[in-house]
Order: C-alpha cells, then structure tokens, then sequence
C-alpha cells in the first residue's frame, strides 16, 4: 500500500489507513506496526462512526478495503486484500 | 463481461465426443476422493488464536494469544492428545501468550513474544519439555525489541527482530540466555538456518543471507528483492521458498547462498504467512491451506487446497502452519487440526470468488449485477451436479447441472437481481458439484442493504490518527481515497 500512495499520490491519490480499534489494539501496538512498516500515509484510529459496524454485512469478512472516486463515490469494496484488483480500480478511478 | 466462449471451450475440453444425432450424455460426477483430509482436531482446553506451530518428533507445540504454549502428543496425528499447557514468568499471567516458537532438537523450545495490545511485554523464554506434560521454564528475557520467529542451532539461537534485524544469542546449558550479536536488517519476521548460511524473510525488503560460520561475527552476505512482503521461510537444500503475504509464495535457488536468485513465484488467493515443508509445500493462505507439489524444484505446482473452518463472521485466518511427512497441523482463531495429505489423489478443486457478492444499487424496476468466477484448480474435470438460484429476483446466468470445468479452466457467472423495489435484499444461490471437499458452496447476494455500498457516496468521516491529530475525509475531496481496515496482527 506504500507504494501504490507512494506511485501514485501525484496524480491525486490518498491513502487513510483505518486501525480497527474493535479488536482492542492499543496504541502501543500501532506503534510498534507503524515503526516495523514505516507508512506514510494517513493512518487513523477506526471508532465506530463509518467505521467497522457501518459496513454491509456482505462485507463482513476482515480485511476490508474500498476506493472512493474523485466524486466521492464508491468506486470499489471487497471483503479480501486483493492487491491486483485494488491497484485497477484505483488507476481506473484516477483515469476518469 | 460475459463468457459464453469460455465456457464453451471449458465443455469441449471436458467431453467426450457424441454422435451428432443423438442426445449428449451427462456427464458423470466423479466420486473423488479428498486429496486433503481433516484427521482430527483439538481435544485440549480453549484458545483463542492459533499463532506458530512446530513439530518435533511426536510432540506438537503451537503459541496461542492468551492461554500460552499448548503442548500435544500427535503419535496417533488421528487422535491428537493433549499434553500440557505452559505459561511464562515474563508477559501478563492473565494472558499467557506467545507468538513464536522453536525446537532445539533436545526437546527445549524457545518461545518469542512481541509486545501488543494484550501483553505488553516482549520477552524470550526457554522451557524443557523433556516431560512434555510437565513443561519446565528454564528462563525468560524481557528485551526492548520485538522478536519474532527463531531458529536453534547447538547452543547458539537466532531470533528475527523486526528492526533489530538478526539477533544471535548463545544458550547456556541452565537455559539462560545472552546476546553475542546483532546483524542489522530492516525488518526481520523469520530465519532458518542450513549449513553455515542464515536465511532472514526481511518483511518488504526481501531475502536475507546472513554468513553464520562463526555465529558471534555473523554478517549479511546477500540481500534479494522479492515482489512481495517475506514473512516465513522454509530451506530445502538447494531451494527456498517463502511466504509473500498477498503476494503468494517465491521459489529462491540457493545453490549459492551468497547470490540467491528468484526463480518462480505462485500468487495465491489469501494472504501467505506461513509455509512448511514435508512430502510436499504446505502454505497458510489466511482462509486455507495450499499445498504445492515441489518435484520440479524451479516450478511448484499447485496439488491441492483446504478450507479451514469457517466458524466466524471475522473469517478463518491461518497464521501458522507445520509438517511432518504426509501430515500437516494447522488452525484458526479457536481451533487446531491435523490433515493428511494424500499424494496419489487426484480430484476436481472449485474456488468461487466472491462468495459473498455485493450488488450495486438497484431502484423499483432496475437490475445490477455482479460477476462470479468460478475456477476448478484441481486435477480432474469438474462436474455441476445442480444449480439451485433461491430467489425468483435473481438470475444466474453461469454454469448449471451437467456442466463441465476442465481443470485449470475458469469461467465468470453473472448474478442478475432484479429489483421490484429499493428494499434491502439478501438472496442465495447454491452451487453443487462433484468437488469432494466442498460439494456445495453457497454464493450470498446483497443489495440496497441500507450500508454504503459501490455506486453510493462515502458519507464522510473524521478520525483521529494515530499522533493524536484530525484527518477529515473532506481534507481529499476531488482526490482518489482508498479506505483500508487493518489491523497490526
């Protein structure tokens, strides 16, 4: 996912990673992760606003990913880290 | 996209030729048997969460979150029996946890816990299990890095260390243990050690070959790029094959162990984090276990696949996978399994994805649709032996009974829902065939469920990051935002 945010963030692309607090992680441990992974894109603590529970329950499967176009809508939402089928849909959403 | 072609070509290659006058004859499902079957599974005290497991002789060891090192007799890998279970004097006692473990061969065992959300200490510890029913702790360290998988050779034990890199410390004969060593690394998640040569799976920066010849002047030789995260190694000789994460398993040629070189590598559907090796390549797959025949030494081939229970909404991941022969241990949040693997079996594999398919938005009179792919990676041809569509608003429009798959062969379905209104909707459609170990498997159909789906506009959101800062969804509008739920496990 770095490097996808890394290639692509010229062209207008973002990441927000979303730390899915309902499994009691601490921030201690995010740490730790952030440290051994050294991400630099966004990554933010999940509270339950549009955030685990808010999703359908046909996605219910952890991990959970989804691309929001540049109208806001969106454009993509799996249950699987795919990483193939991520990367085409955000090229294509940057594309339009 | 439709593919009547596909599906066309995928009939032909898996008919017999008929008479064109008469009526073809169905074809005839196979009465297969299962290439991977379960042999038994845990008769010992709950867990939560399977992480590492080793094998050592007759004794299986697994690291669980919080109830500690569990320990089982597996003689009989039929009727596993459950020995013990061990806790630390380092860590929290309400949560005995361990994360990584290693054998000596002497019947010590190293086990590694990074520090987390539950437990958050890290420390190594190392227990006799001589009396494996009554394992005895020798001694434990608390340290300030976060160690992570091991491996033993003699009395000298090497720990990947995330950003400690390779850590070497010698293991006095009480047990006790003291550093000698550390080799730099970027991100160390798994060493195995063969010959004088030390193999590091170094997370995003590839493979790692540390000179161990003498352990105490250790130093990298050899870095190698791999196209995905290494997060376990196994060492076969002249070959080694690693767990990518999402990107599946690499095969890397050792022959020379000072300039390693990438010869082959398998995507595969889950998340790879561990593999082991025994008559075959067993992989941890999050969702299943993979086994890959390794005769061709260059090119695994793909001999099976095993689905780990499904026994909750979170899904089934696998973090840990071990080996002995033609028995293979493995386990999710709550169980653990062993399974034969039975080389001289050949059989059809189905794989449907998505088994859960989120259909776009239809309004009173609309219909959205969604695409199904159906994929037989087994060895033989695969046969539909019904097709049953539980709802009269959806339609499939895909394979159905007395179709054939050959192997290797994919074919896409397309789901229709037809809407009579924008009321949420949940229907069924239930795929059988003659797949020995999922001979039917139910695609679930989503629509107007009320969430926000494909087609919908993000409602917004504002988080607090991890520093303690504000991020607002509106800060990227006009931008291509990928929204990704994790967690650090």
């Amino acid at each position: 996912m770095e490097i996808l945010f890394q290639e692509r963030r010229e062209q207008g692309f973002h990441v927000i990673g979303v730390n899915t607090r309902s499994f009691n992680e601490s921030a201690f441990t995010l740490e730790r992760f952030l440290d051994q992974t050294q991400v630099t894109f966004d990554v933010v603590w999940d509270e339950g606003t549009i955030g685990w529970f808010g999703w359908p329950p046909a996605i219910a499967p952890f991990p959970r990913q989804a691309v929001v176009g540049r109208d806001g809508r969106i454009v993509y939402m799996a249950s699987e880290h795919d990483a193939g089928a991520v990367e085409a849909a955000i090229d294509a959403a940057l594309a339009e | 996209m439709r593919t009547p072609l596909l599906l066309a070509a995928a009939l032909l290659a898996g008919c017999p030729t008929e008479p064109a006058v008469s009526e073809p004859e169905p074809p005839t499902p196979g009465d297969w048997l299962d290439p991977v079957e379960v042999l038994d599974d845990w008769d010992g005290p709950q867990f939560s969460e399977l992480m590492d497991l080793e094998v050592d002789g007759e004794l299986l060891a697994f690291c669980t979150a919080v109830q500690g090192l569990q320990l089982y007799d597996i003689s009989d890998p039929a009727d596993l029996e459950f020995l013990a279970a061990a806790e630390f004097s380092d860590g929290s006692s309400a949560y005995p946890r361990c994360q990584h473990l290693s054998f000596d061969g002497q019947r010590r065992i190293v086990v590694t816990n990074r520090g987390d959300s539950i437990q958050r200490d890290s420390f190594l510890a190392v227990l006799d299990a001589s009396t494996p029913d009554a394992p005895v702790e020798l001694s434990s360290m608390e340290v300030d890095w976060s160690p992570e998988g091991s491996t033993i050779v003699g009395e000298t034990l090497f720990v990947s260390g995330h950003d400690a890199g390779l850590v070497v410390l010698d293991i006095a004969a009480d047990g006790s243990l003291s550093e000698t060593t550390r080799v730099p690394l970027e991100n160390a998640w798994q060493v195995r050690v063969q010959d004088d040569w030390a193999y590091v799976a170094n997370g995003n920066a590839g493979l790692a070959v540390v000179d161990v010849t003498n352990p105490p002047a250790a130093s990298a030789v050899a870095l190698l790029d791999l196209p995905g995260p290494a997060k376990d190694l196994e060492v076969d000789g002249d070959r080694l094959y690693v767990a990518l994460g999402a990107a599946g398993i690499a095969t890397v040629d050792i022959s020379d162990p000072a300039a390693p070189v990438l010869l082959d590598t398998d995507d595969t559907p889950g998340s790879a984090l561990g593999v082991a090796l025994g008559d075959a390549l067993y992989v941890a797959d999050w969702n299943e276990l993979r086994v890959f025949d390794v005769t061709n030494r260059d090119d695994p081939r793909l001999v099976a696949k095993e689905p780990l229970p499904l026994e909750t909404e979170s899904g089934s991941r696998t973090l840990g996978i071990a080996a002995a022969g033609d028995v293979l241990f493995s386990g999710n949040w709550t169980e653990m399994v062993s399974y034969r693997y039975f080389a001289d079996r050949t059989a059809p594999d189905i794989t449907v994805e998505p088994i859960f398919a989120q259909l776009p938005e239809a309004v009173a009179g609309s219909t959205s649709s969604s695409v199904i792919t159906i994929t037989n990676e087994g060895s033989e041809p695969l046969v539909f032996t019904g097709l049953d569509v539980r709802d009269d608003k959806l339609e499939w429009d895909g394979p159905v009974r007395d179709d054939v798959l050959a192997p290797g062969a994919s074919v896409n379905a397309v789901l229709r829902y037809h809407a009579e209104n924008a009321a949420s909707f949940l229907g069924e459609v239930v795929i059988e065939t003659d797949d020995p170990d999922q001979p039917q498997i139910v695609v679930t159909a989503e629509a107007n469920s009320g969430g926000i789906t494909v087609g919908s506009e993000f409602p917004g959101a504002t988080w607090v990051d991890w520093q303690g800062d504000t991020v607002s969804f509106s800060e990227h509008a006009g931008e291509v935002v990928l929204l990704s739920y994790f967690a650090t496990f």
